[in-house]
């Protein structure tokens, strides 16, 4: 927190009249926002002693699957459901690929990192691009149960907030929520202890009982539909499917929760320190690029921060 | 801590670009720093910017990011700038973005990728484009490869045009100007999805040479592809000619293949111009009021071995 705050006073002082704005705040929130639904089934994995490199790929994956099961006529609401089920389906895999092979789960989502980007890959063939207006002319619809109204479904998930200046939109809501309901989850649930127990010293947890493989799956599952969520919600702005769609979010998300404070060896972390490290980025690249700083010294500036956060949260671990 | 703060104030300070009098412009762009094509626009900006004494700034991920550059695109709204060039490989993901430039009175140029919807009801708010026809210059090529196949009584078959930067509509459209010459004529063109990795790109080329023996033509979409079709025939033997091969874009490793007789054409969109007049364009808008009543075409342009040596010196120096 310090830091978010040391980072807001230098660019507060340095660009005043751009970076206190409405559209300073709304691009860094904007931005932010998928990141950082991901972001938070990446924190429930590292704490939990795990990483999931493939986070990028099985976005890539249900983007896919939801716009193109829209195009070909399905039910958007069924379309949803079946991009989440097949992220948490592709969580799911390595899970149990971690559990069957006893490999690090480093090398197992670098693997099928691979290979489910490869499924975007070979299922968009010659490299063309799914584009919702190249099928209809409006934004799916609908229907609000016990009444004759219907809702754009994109805008439900990530429409513009009209009346307000800058580009607020309904994805930092579903973000923020999500914070809150995974923040529950793992500070108030057998589950989020079970997680904590699994990731600080895996054999104390199993001779406490905890089904350690069980836990490890589920935060995998949850880390797919979370990243599949936040496909959904992306298409849901952008409008369209590319195959590289999620690309390099893995390790967005990991520097986020790192920066956030989450251990990289398991066991310590919060969901709200990785909104903190999400948005922290958010803001170091709006920052960056309003100071007139070419955007390419954004990835140099992330990476000396995550090694300055890394450096402070050992620091803070030796003094208790 | 106030003595880091004074470095990082310092630091900064000599990394932002230095305000001059003038306007401030930003291009919000799929490609960028790295690519031997982007670095001629970005050399046609800056010295555009120098001569003109205005501000611009580059804007851009390293990879293809549609979502990056919708983001960028809320960054430079947020900085308040002058104008913007953006290019539009695909329009409706940035469309909220560019509607939003408009209404707070930015004016937008496209460059390089024209937007597809331009002259119809659903065209981007934005002034003209300047670039290169990219479908004419597919077709140029397509043409060449007839001609070249004709003159040594070759049967073309199939034709290779594999494509680097997936979901890019400025590609496809090259690609379906290749196609749309070829096919009519017999030649099955494949596509295949590679990338802006040379030595990757060379391995798939070789497999797909391996199972197609019989395409013996290949349009390659851009330096880096090209180059990678250079290390392929290098690493396989192929003599000149054996593979018909046509390009778009220029480097001095094409140059040189054009030279040797490896390459028949290269189609060139003359990129210096398009950073260059971009920001004459939008200075002139911005001094002036004033704008083209159409787009400003850079291209295509075929560069053979019969007009090679008098573009080659202007490669040397950075402008082509």
């Amino acid at each position: 927190m310090a830091g978010f705050g040391v980072l807001f006073l230098f660019f507060s002082l340095l660009s005043p009249d751009t970076f206190l704005s409405h559209n300073s705040l709304s691009s860094i929130l904007t931005s932010q926002a998928v990141p950082g639904i991901a972001a938070i089934g990446i924190t429930l994995l590292m704490i939990g002693g795990q990483f999931d490199l493939s986070v990028g790929s099985i976005m890539g994956v249900a983007s896919l699957v939801f716009l193109y099961s829209v195009v070909q006529g399905m039910d958007v609401l069924l379309a949803a459901f079946l991009a989440l089920g097949a992220g948490a389906l592709l969580g799911l895999v390595n899970g149990l690929l971690l559990e069957w092979t006893g490999i690090p789960s480093f090398i197992v989502t670098l693997g099928t990192m691979l290979i489910y980007r490869g499924i975007c890959l070979s299922a968009i063939s010659g490299g063309s691009i799914i584009r919702y207006a190249d099928y209809a002319d409006h934004d799916p619809l609908i229907p609000v149960p016990g009444t004759s109204w219907h809702l754009d479904f994109f805008w439900l998930l990530n429409g513009q907030v009209e009346g307000l200046e800058g580009n607020y939109r309904l994805s930092i809501l579903w973000w923020l929520l999500l914070v809150v309901l995974f923040g529950v989850l793992l500070n108030h649930t057998r589950f989020g202890n079970a997680l904590y127990a699994v990731g600080g010293n895996p054999q104390a947890a199993r001779a406490q009982g905890v089904a350690v493989n069980r836990v490890r799956r589920w935060a995998f599952v949850l880390s797919g539909l979370l990243a599949s969520l936040g496909g959904i919600i992306q298409v849901a702005r952008l409008k369209s499917v590319d195959p590289l769609r999620g690309e390099g979010l893995e390790l967005e998300v990991i520097a986020a929760a790192v920066i956030g404070g989450t251990l990289l060896s398991g066991g310590y972390g919060s969901v709200l320190g990785a909104a903190v490290g999400v948005a922290l980025t958010g803001m170091l690249r709006t920052g960056l690029v309003l100071l007139g700083v070419p955007a390419n010294a954004f990835r140099g500036a992330l990476g000396a921060l995550m090694i300055a956060a890394v450096v402070i949260n050992t620091l803070a671990r030796r003094r208790t | 801590m106030r003595k880091t703060l004074l470095y990082c104030w310092a630091l900064l300070s000599l990394t932002c670009v230095p305000a001059l009098a003038g306007y401030r412009f930003a291009f919000v762009t799929h490609g960028g720093p790295g690519n031997p094509f982007w670095n001629v626009v970005i050399r046609g900006m800056e010295d555009a910017a120098a001569r003109y004494g205005v501000e611009v700034q580059w804007l851009s991920n390293p990879t293809f990011s549609i979502a990056d550059m919708a983001d960028f695109l809320d960054d430079a709204i947020a900085r308040k700038v002058d104008g913007l060039g953006v290019s539009c490989p695909d329009p409706e993901a940035i469309r909220p973005n560019v509607e939003r430039a408009k209404a707070a009175g930015i004016p937008v140029i496209v460059l390089n990728t024209a937007d597809p919807k331009a002259g119809t009801p659903r065209a981007l708010p934005t002034l003209f484009y300047v670039g290169a026809s990219e479908y004419l210059g597919g077709q140029a090529n397509g043409r060449a490869v007839l001609a070249e196949a004709e003159k040594r009584g070759l049967k073309l078959e199939r034709a290779l045009c594999p494509i680097q930067e997936v979901g890019h509509s400025g590609l496809e459209a090259r690609l379906a100007g290749f196609r749309s010459v070829l096919e009519p004529a017999g030649v099955a063109v494949d596509g295949l999805t590679i990338s802006n990795d040379v030595e990757q790109s060379a391995g798939l080329l070789s497999d797909y040479f391996l199972s197609h023996p019989q395409t013996r033509a290949i349009a390659t979409l851009g330096p880096l592809p090209a180059d990678a079709f250079y290390l392929y025939a290098d690493e396989q033997g192929k003599q000149p000619g054996e593979i018909l091969h046509v390009t778009h874009d220029t480097s001095p490793a094409i140059f040189q293949h054009i030279r040797r007789g490896y390459t028949l054409q290269a189609i060139d969109q003359q990129p210096y111009l398009q950073g260059y007049l971009t920001v004459v364009f939008l200075y002139l808008h911005r001094e002036y009021g004033l704008t083209l009543a159409a787009d400003a075409l850079t291209g295509p342009f075929a560069i053979t071995a019969a007009n090679l040596g008098s573009i080659e010196a202007l490669v040397q120096s950075g402008v082509r």
